[in-house]
């Protein structure tokens, strides 16, 4: 397990070293909860740090120093997961906070708690599709599918408020209920294991010719 | 023991069709050995074989007695590696680099990278994309020898690098190697820095093993043969593992010098080969074979 926390520090001290760039970006992200994109906030969030890093990691060749490090390729994988989980972590807090700041100032804004579980599943379900498509393609090839997602996840988010506004109340109470939240919780963790699991497995099996 | 041994392997890469094929390569502990090959000849791709990170078709390749797929984790723990590309983050400071890549091996030194950063003048607040080319050859060999390696795997270490530097770095490869016992293996196509410290070459061709042995042994076995266009004979050819036939005269390489000598005696000059001529002289005569 510590060469895996090693290799999440590595990717945190990665981070930092892009520096400005990311800072400005986390800005950028703060002000959309303000205009209550917050279920678009964990999939921005996870963006910034996971693709962004990956691409510049890319560009510096990183594999040839992660590769030949005494890690294994499934220590690898893990690492990765375990870091996007944190990054969504600290979207759901970020989104719970930014709730109550604007609750206390009167502005509006940030995540309802009740809606904290849409977040995470919207932000799993990211990992899921796009942790896997990073490793095994690296971001240069990747990015098609992973702006593909983007399309149909706002075009669903669109489609899904102005279907719900329209919605019987049975439907409300389902989402308000506990139902809904436990079911989507679930599916997030399993879509997060299966590709997980996918990801380990092809990830193993990948060669670094370049 | 045998700091690599690789057998039976083979690498194939179908788009390009380059097959990389060894049947035996045993690199002796304690020395350094020159892994030498002109460009695509499948120098890069044993080292990545070695470091995993590429898998061979068949075949079997050990580092230090560890399978370097199976045993890989342990193998790297005691391997020092400088690829072409280190793969360190652009952005980052020198500093963060080593805080990153410390905690992966035990054995690390920082009072030994320090120095090797003082010796080479590297400042640790410096970001990787403001060092220099040579500047950041100094800095990988400075990580890779820091934790304290068996065996360092080199891919063309003064590739592109000054007199100067390329002087430094041979001459830490030599220190280490008396100090510490360490085991260099390092592939070019910069014969000359051969010359100066290897004491054991593997040449490859085209993706196979062209000649290997002890330098010393392998140059004093043979002769560089200038003489006359005239005393070129097919008697002379025979005892020649290839020759350049010119207008006035020839040069080429024996593995037979009294022989050759029996037969031109004072009419030719006998020089003692250069590792750049035994390798000039071996890939001209494969070509010739292949064509």
């Amino acid at each position: 397990m510590s060469e895996v926390t090693n290799l999440v520090r590595m990717d945190l001290w990665k981070i930092a070293s892009l520096g400005k760039n990311l800072a400005v970006y986390v800005v950028v992200l703060l002000v959309f909860f303000q205009f209550q994109m917050g279920l678009v906030a964990p999939v921005l969030l996870l963006y910034l740090t996971t693709y962004i890093l990956a691409y510049y990691d890319e560009q510096s060749k990183g594999v040839c120093l992660t590769g030949t490090l005494p890690v294994t390729r499934t220590q690898q994988v893990q690492a990765k997961y375990l870091l996007d989980l944190a990054v969504l972590a600290a979207a759901l807090a970020l989104g719970a906070a930014a709730f109550w700041v604007g609750q206390l100032l009167g502005i509006g804004g940030g995540q309802p708690p009740e809606q904290l579980w849409l977040m995470f599943v919207v932000g799993a379900v990211f990992i899921a599709v796009a942790q896997p498509m990073l490793l095994l393609f690296g971001p240069l090839k990747a990015r098609w599918w992973i702006f593909g997602f983007y399309f149909v996840m706002f075009g669903a988010v669109a489609a899904l408020a102005s279907l719900t506004a329209e919605a019987p109340a049975w439907a409300w109470a389902l989402v308000g209920g506990r139902l809904a939240p436990a079911l989507g919780v679930a599916l997030g963790w399993a879509a997060l294991l299966v590709s997980y699991l996918a990801a380990a497995r092809c990830y193993r099996r990948r060669e670094f010719s370049d | 023991m045998n700091a690599i041994e690789i057998s039976g392997l083979k690498k194939q890469f179908p788009k390009s069709g380059f097959l990389l094929d060894l049947p035996r390569l045993a690199v002796q502990e304690g020395y350094i050995t020159g892994f030498i090959g002109e460009n695509g000849a499948g120098k890069t791709t044993t080292l990545k074989l070695l470091m995993d990170l590429l898998f061979p078709d068949e075949g079997q390749l050990r580092l230090l007695g560890l399978d370097a797929h199976a045993q890989g984790v342990q193998a790297r723990r005691q391997v020092g590696y400088v690829g072409e590309t280190p793969g360190y983050l652009e952005g980052s400071r020198l500093g963060q680099l080593v805080r990153m890549t410390r905690p992966f091996y035990p054995t690390w030194d920082q009072e030994r990278f320090l120095g090797y950063a003082r010796r080479f003048g590297l400042r640790l607040e410096s970001r990787y994309r403001d060092l220099s080319k040579g500047q950041r050859k100094q800095f990988a060999l400075a990580m890779a020898l820091s934790h304290h390696p068996r065996l360092l795997l080199l891919d063309e270490p003064t590739a592109n690098l000054d007199p100067l530097v390329r002087q430094d770095i041979l001459d830490i490869l030599a220190e280490e190697l008396e100090q510490e016992g360490i085991t260099v293996f390092f592939s070019t196509h910069i014969t000359s820095d051969l010359d100066k410290i290897a004491d054991y070459l593997v040449f490859l061709h085209r993706g196979r093993l062209l000649l290997e042995g002890e330098r010393e042994a392998l140059l004093q076995a043979r002769r560089l043969v200038k003489a006359r266009r005239e005393l070129y004979t097919p008697e002379v050819a025979a005892l020649l593992v290839e020759a350049q036939v010119g207008e006035f005269g020839f040069t080429g390489m024996t593995e037979h010098p009294r022989a050759v000598y029996e037969l031109l005696g004072e009419e030719a000059l006998y020089e003692t080969p250069t590792v750049e001529d035994l390798f000039l002289a071996y890939t001209r005569r494969d070509r010739e074979v292949a064509a």
